[in-house]
C-alpha cells in the first residue's frame, strides 16, 4: 500500500515494485497515466475503442508487472508500449478512420466565435490533408510520429516504447515527418494559413526534441 | 517554421483527448477486480497453509475432555489492533496463523466443574431467535442466569461427538434458513455455547472440538483484546466475503472478552481492507466496555454497511 506519510510521490518503478508483494500499490499508477494514455489511443482509434484498450493496457501491465525494468522510474514508455501492441491489432479501423476524415475532414472545435466560419473551414481543410498523409505512412512511422507529436516522449522513451534502437526511431520520424511536411505543401497548407489560430500550447520548445 | 507538421498534428483530434464520463471509475473496477483475484489467490494459499494448522488443532482437540490449547504467544501480540481503519493488507490474516505451535500451552476448559463465571457477551446471529430452542440460536438462560429449560433439555440431548456436534450446528443453521458453506454462522452459533459459563463445561470442550472442524478456521492462539488483555483468539475467514471475526476469550473462564470482525479484501470503495465491521467488548463482570472509559485505546471505528458476508 502507498505509504502516506512519504512527502515525496513514489515514483511509477517504486510503486510497481511495491505492488509484487502488495497488488493495491499498483491503482495510483493507473490513476496517474489512464488520462494521458486514453488521450492517444482516443485519437488514433476513436474513443469507444479507445477505452477498451486502456483498459487492456493497465490489465495487463498488472498482470506482467514483474517484467517491468524498476531501473526505470518512468512507467509510460511501457505502457504505451503494452498499447501500441493492443493498437496493431486496430490497424484497420484507424485506417478507416483516417480515410473518413480524408472525406470529411475532423470539427476543430479549437476556433469559435468571431473567426469561427473561416478558420473551421481552414482547419478541417488541414485535417483532410494530415488524415491523407498518415494514412500514406508505414504504421511503424505512424507509431513514431503520434508518439513524438502528441506525447512529448523523448527519442529514447519513443524507442523503449517500440522495442527498437533510437537510431531508428529518428530515421523514422525523418521519414514521417518529411511526408507530412510535402503532403501540406501539395495542398497549399502554408504557416500563415495554418496557425492562423496558434494555440499557444502547441509552440512550446521542449527539451530533447529534433 | 519548420515544425509546421508537428504543430498541426498536435491540432489533430486534440477534442478527442477528455475521457468519457466514468471511465476512470470502470478501468479501476476492472484493474481492482484484477488486485482482488490475485489477493484472493494469495490468501487461499495462505488459507491451505492454515487448514494445516486446522488439521493439527482437531486432534489436539480430541485428545480428551480437558481440552488444552496450544497457542503462539507472539503471533497475536497485535491482537487489538491487528485491523484498522487506515487497512491492514491480508498479510496480517496469514501471519496470524503463522509459527502457531511453538512456546505455551493453556487450559481453557480445565475441568468439569460448573462455572460460577457471568454470562458474558453474546453473538448475534442476525436472526430473530427469540422462539427457537436450537443449536443454532445458542443458549438461553432463566432470569437468575441459569439455563432454561428448553436450553437444559437441549444440553442433555445433545451430543458430545465432535464430528456429530459439528453435523448438527450445520444442520441447525441450516434448519433456521440459511445457506452458510463457509460455516460463518455455524462458527458463530459454536461460539455462543462456547462462551457460556452456565453450559456444561463437557459441551463446551466438545463444541471447541467441533470448531476446530469448520471450514475457515485459521486461528486458535493466544492474543490480546483492544485494551491489551491477553486471551485466547479464535479466528474465522469467511472466504466468499472476505470478512474475517475473530473472538477473544478469557483463557481460563473461556467467557467472551471481544468479538471484533473486519474486511481482509477490498470489498468497495467505502471497505478497505482492516474495514471493521462488528466489534464488542466485555468486562469480566460482563458488561459491555465503554469506548470513553478507555481514552487512550485506539478504539475501531464500526463501518456497520461494509457487513456483506454475514447473511
Amino acid at each position: 500500500m502507498v505509504n502516506p506519510s512519504t512527502d515525496a510521490e513514489p515514483t511509477d518503478a517504486e510503486l510497481i515494485a511495491r505492488s509484487i508483494d502488495e497488488p493495491r500499490a499498483f491503482m495510483p499508477l493507473v490513476q496517474r497515466h489512464q488520462r494521458v494514455l486514453f488521450g492517444y489511443l482516443a485519437r488514433r482509434v476513436g474513443r469507444d475503442t479507445a477505452e477498451d484498450i486502456t483498459s487492456e493496457t493497465f490489465a495487463r501491465a498488472f498482470a506482467q508487472r514483474h517484467r517491468f525494468d524498476t531501473t526505470r522510474d518512468d512507467a509510460r514508455p511501457w505502457l504505451f508500449g503494452i498499447a501500441t501492441n493492443l493498437l496493431r491489432n486496430q490497424a484497420r479501423s484507424e485506417v478507416r478512420q483516417l480515410r473518413a476524415y480524408q472525406r470529411h475532414g475532423v470539427e476543430d472545435r479549437s476556433h469559435d466565435d468571431h473567426d469561427a466560419s473561416e478558420a473551421r473551414l481552414d482547419a478541417t481543410a488541414q485535417s483532410r490533408v494530415l488524415a491523407k498523409a498518415l494514412e500514406q505512412l508505414k504504421p511503424g512511422d505512424r507509431e513514431a510520429l503520434l508518439m513524438f507529436a502528441w506525447n512529448d516522449m523523448s527519442y529514447e522513451d519513443i524507442a523503449e516504447s517500440l522495442g527498437i534502437p533510437v537510431g531508428t526511431v529518428r530515421s523514422r520520424l525523418n521519414r514521417a515527418r518529411r511526408i507530412v511536411q510535402e503532403q501540406l505543401a501539395a495542398h497549399g497548407v502554408d504557416a500563415t494559413a495554418a496557425l492562423g489560430g496558434n494555440d499557444p500550447t502547441d509552440t512550446e520548445v521542449r527539451s530533447g526534441r529534433s | 517554421m519548420d515544425d509546421l507538421d508537428l504543430q498541426l498534428l498536435r491540432r489533430f483530434r486534440k477534442d478527442e483527448i477528455e475521457p468519457p464520463d466514468g471511465m476512470q471509475a470502470r478501468i479501476e473496477e476492472r484493474i481492482w477486480q484484477s488486485i482482488l483475484d490475485e489477493e484472493r489467490a494469495k490468501a487461499g494459499a495462505g488459507s491451505r497453509r492454515r487448514r494445516r494448522w486446522g488439521s493439527f488443532l482437531r486432534p489436539a482437540l480430541a485428545s480428551g475432555t480437558a481440552v488444552l490449547l496450544v497457542v503462539g504467544v507472539a503471533m497475536v501480540s497485535d491482537g487489538g489492533s491487528t485491523a484498522t481503519n487506515s487497512g491492514v493488507s491480508s498479510g496480517s490474516v496469514v501471519r496470524a496463523g503463522s509459527n502457531p505451535l511453538d512456546s505455551t500451552a493453556a487450559s481453557l476448559f480445565g475441568s468439569n466443574a460448573e462455572s460460577t463465571a457471568p454470562i458474558v457477551g453474546r453473538i448475534d446471529l442476525g436472526h430473530d431467535d427469540s422462539n427457537a430452542a436450537s443449536l443454532a440460536s445458542g443458549p438461553t438462560h432463566q432470569a437468575s442466569g441459569a439455563l432454561d429449560a428448553k436450553s437444559t433439555a437441549m444440553v442433555d440431548a445433545t451430543s458430545r461427538d465432535p464430528d456429530q456436534l459439528l453435523d448438527d450446528v450445520r444442520s441447525s443453521v441450516h434448519e433456521a434458513g440459511f445457506a452458510d458453506a463457509h460455516d460463518t454462522l455455524a462458527f458463530r452459533a459454536a461460539l455462543q455455547w462456547i462462551v457460556d459459563p452456565q453450559v456444561p463445561t463437557d459441551l463446551r470442550s466438545a463444541m471447541l472440538r467441533a470448531l476446530a472442524g469448520m471450514h475457515g478456521i485459521d486461528e486458535a492462539s493466544m492474543g490480546t483484546d483492544v485494551i491489551g488483555r491477553s486471551g485466547v483468539v479464535l479466528g474465522h475467514l469467511d472466504d466468499a466475503s472476505g470478512i474475517r471475526t475473530q473472538a477473544v476469550l478469557d483463557a481460563d473462564a473461556g467467557t467472551l472478552r471481544e468479538l471484533r470482525s473486519y474486511t481482509t479484501s477490498y470489498l468497495d470503495p467505502a471497505c478497505p481492507p482492516g474495514t471493521f465491521t462488528e466489534h464488542a467488548l466485555y468486562a469480566d463482570d460482563g458488561s459491555t466496555v465503554d469506548p470513553s472509559s478507555q481514552p487512550f485505546v485506539d478504539w475501531p471505528t464500526v463501518v456497520a454497511m461494509c457487513d456483506h458476508g454475514t447473511p
